[in-house]
């Protein structure tokens, strides 16, 4: 914590950050910047640029120009891998699982994937058990997600929103320091919406994480964030607390105008 | 506490010793023409195993894994020649780091940006370079092979073995594949196997869990290369020669026909896979020219049947089978 007046590094930066692909022109001089423990939500229209901008901050695709700071460090060239190890977490739109392993053995993979260091003993190594913590921490984040009791269900046999909670224990066990949600809601009924973002305001605070997330839903948006930046036609038009880029006049006239959300 | 994700090992270890203590008793009941073809079976396993480790675990589809075996072969062929004092199972070992080496080598270009097809047909090209390479190497005798290579004598310490007399090449054969196998068996199963199926299903999303998707990719192909050069240098003094065809890219194929007729997705599937293959084979040996069609519409017919292979295909039966029972289970928890 800094008094005021100090100026502190963002935890995570974009500066002027420009991608196109060969047809159209998607992030147009994008700024953004996100305080260590805040819930930033993006929000925009469909085709606004939020999927690519997860990305570019992400690292699977690159920025064409403009650069990625992350405790103002220039990452803007890291591959994605070695962002997640320095503290990235990210989930998909469509939830990305490994749809032939069990929910269990999902999670052991990013387990064993941020244990690196932490082999199991000699006698384990031999007969290729995973480690006897590894496997607490899988139970403990299935636990935390609710997926106990379908621990043993191959990935591609849950349902959509179990899905995304299984997406979500994966991400929780590599203890990042920033997560980056896409549409964590998308698609499920307003029972599974509630839980959801229950359950992210929850791991959030027990983790002490930094979220920024894209939702298409204002409900979710005014629950979870406590910033909001509005992306339009790739440029940041708005950026501030929710009940300042609620009464944005340009917002209201571009966004709530076009019956994307209600407010 | 055995938990659902630990690796099989007592099933897979009392398997391996029945498997194990058949062959080698073989030479006490077969006759020689059938040992020779379990010999060569075993080392073949190893190839088809060691394949598999990189398509059925990781997701890599080479077209040249014959190469690796050539070059194992013609390797240790050429130390021992070059230096008969040096220990045979040093010679064996060298074969395998040879592998290795040059599979880094070859992966950190030919990995770099291909992958799918593209590593496929650079792999194949690869084996191709290799076969024209040993049909006109002089000191590696073209065309008519690497002739007399010599069955060595193992000299362990307190007493020495003469792989030339009886059987014992056979017997050593069977036992250091056994090895090779197991060697297979643990990356499966350990941990760096658990990355490489995740690489497999998906290797964006395993990258965004800090897994180095390039880095495993090319452990996998290295490891791979690795083992079957050293079955390659088995194969050397098993044949006393070694023709540039053991790089040719039939040869290439089998290890992939062995996967797909027992089953990718399990450890065993290329075992059963090689052994059904030899099985085919020994019993239309005498029919010439039907030999391959018999095989190849057999071959067909699994894959279209069993799209899992035999093992696969089994599994299924037996989930069908055990469907009920189960589904009852999971409503009383
Ligand atoms: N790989 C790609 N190649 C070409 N165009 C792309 C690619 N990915 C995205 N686009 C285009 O870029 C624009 C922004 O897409 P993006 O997915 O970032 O939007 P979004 O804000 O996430 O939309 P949604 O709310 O529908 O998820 C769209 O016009 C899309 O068609
Ligand atoms: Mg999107």
């Amino acid at each position: 914590m800094s008094g005021a007046g100090t100026p502190t590094v963002p935890l995570l930066e974009a500066r002027r950050v420009v991608k196109d692909y060969p047809s159209v022109k998607v992030l147009k001089d994008v700024d953004l910047s996100v305080a260590e423990g805040d819930t930033l939500a993006v929000i925009g229209p469909n085709g606004a640029g939020k999927t690519t901008l997860f990305k570019v901050l992400s690292g699977e695709v690159f920025a064409d120009s403009g650069s990625v700071l992350f405790r103002g460090a220039d990452v803007t060239r890291m591959p994605e891998w070695k962002r997640v190890r320095a503290g990235f977490g990210r989930s998909f739109q469509v939830a990305r699982v490994f749809k032939d392993l069990s929910a269990a053995a999902n999670v052991l993979v990013a387990v064993e994937a941020a244990f690196r260091n932490m082999p199991p003993g000699p006698r384990k190594l031999l007969a290729c058990d995973p480690a006897r913590a590894a496997l607490e921490r899988v139970d403990e984040a299935l636990d935390e997600v609710g997926l106990s009791a379908r621990s043993r269900v191959e990935a591609k046999l849950l349902s959509h929103g179990d899905k995304k909670r299984l997406e979500l224990a994966m991400s929780l066990v590599l203890r990042p320091t920033i997560l980056l949600l896409d549409e964590p809601t998308a698609g499920m009924s307003p029972a599974d919406r509630k839980s959801s973002v229950d359950l992210i305001a929850a791991v959030k605070t027990r983790h002490g994480m930094t979220v920024v997330l894209t939702e298409h839903d204002m409900g979710v948006v005014f629950d979870l964030a406590s910033h909001v930046a509005v992306l339009h036609h790739g440029e940041m038009i708005a950026t501030g607390s929710p009940a300042e880029v609620r009464e944005n006049p340009l917002v209201r006239k571009i966004y709530l105008g076009s019956g994307a959300g209600h407010a | 506490m055995r938990s659902p994700l630990s690796a099989p090992i007592a099933r897979d270890a009392a398997i391996a010793l029945v498997i194990v203590a058949v062959l080698l008793a073989m030479p006490l009941v077969a006759p020689k023409g059938l040992v020779f073809v379990v010999g060569t079976l075993a080392l073949h396993i190893v190839f088809g195993l060691s394949w598999n480790l990189m398509f059925g675990q990781t997701g890599l589809v080479s077209f040249g894994h014959a190469s690796f075996f050539a070059i194992g072969g013609y390797f240790y062929a050429l130390v021992a020649r070059s230096f008969p004092d040096l220990h045979p199972l040093l010679g064996f070992a060298g074969a395998g780091a040879f592998g290795v080496v040059l599979a880094i080598v070859i992966g950190l270009i030919a990995l770099r940006r291909s992958l799918g097809v593209y590593f496929a047909i650079l792999t194949l090209a690869l084996s191709q370079i290799v076969y024209l390479f040993l049909s006109s190497f002089t000191p590696l005798g073209r065309e008519d092979g690497f002739t007399g290579i010599r069955r060595p004598v193992l000299d362990m310490g307190l007493f020495e073995i003469d792989l030339a007399r009886g059987d014992n090449y056979y017997l050593f054969i069977v036992l250091f594949s056994t090895l090779l196998c197991a060697v297979v068996w643990w990356v499966r199963h350990s941990q760096t196997g658990r990355a490489l199926r995740a690489i497999q299903q998906d290797p964006e999303r395993a990258a965004f869990l800090g897994i180095n998707v390039a880095g495993n990719r090319l452990l996998a192909f290295a490891i791979a290369s690795g083992v079957t050069a050293v079955a390659g240098a088995l194969y050397g003094p098993w044949l006393q020669l070694l023709t540039p065809d053991v790089a040719h890219w039939t040869l290439s194929a089998r290890p992939i026909l062995y996967s797909l007729l027992g089953g990718v997705s399990s450890f065993w599937g290329p075992v059963v896979g090689a052994a059904g293959f030899a099985i085919l084979e020994y019993g239309t040996r005498t029919l010439h020219g039907f030999s391959e069609i018999i095989i190849g519409s057999i071959l067909l017919a699994v894959v279209l049947l069993f799209p899992g292979g035999i093992l696969g295909g089994l599994d299924a039966l037996r989930r069908r089978s055990a469907a009920p029972a189960r589904t009852a289970k999971e409503t009383v928890r």
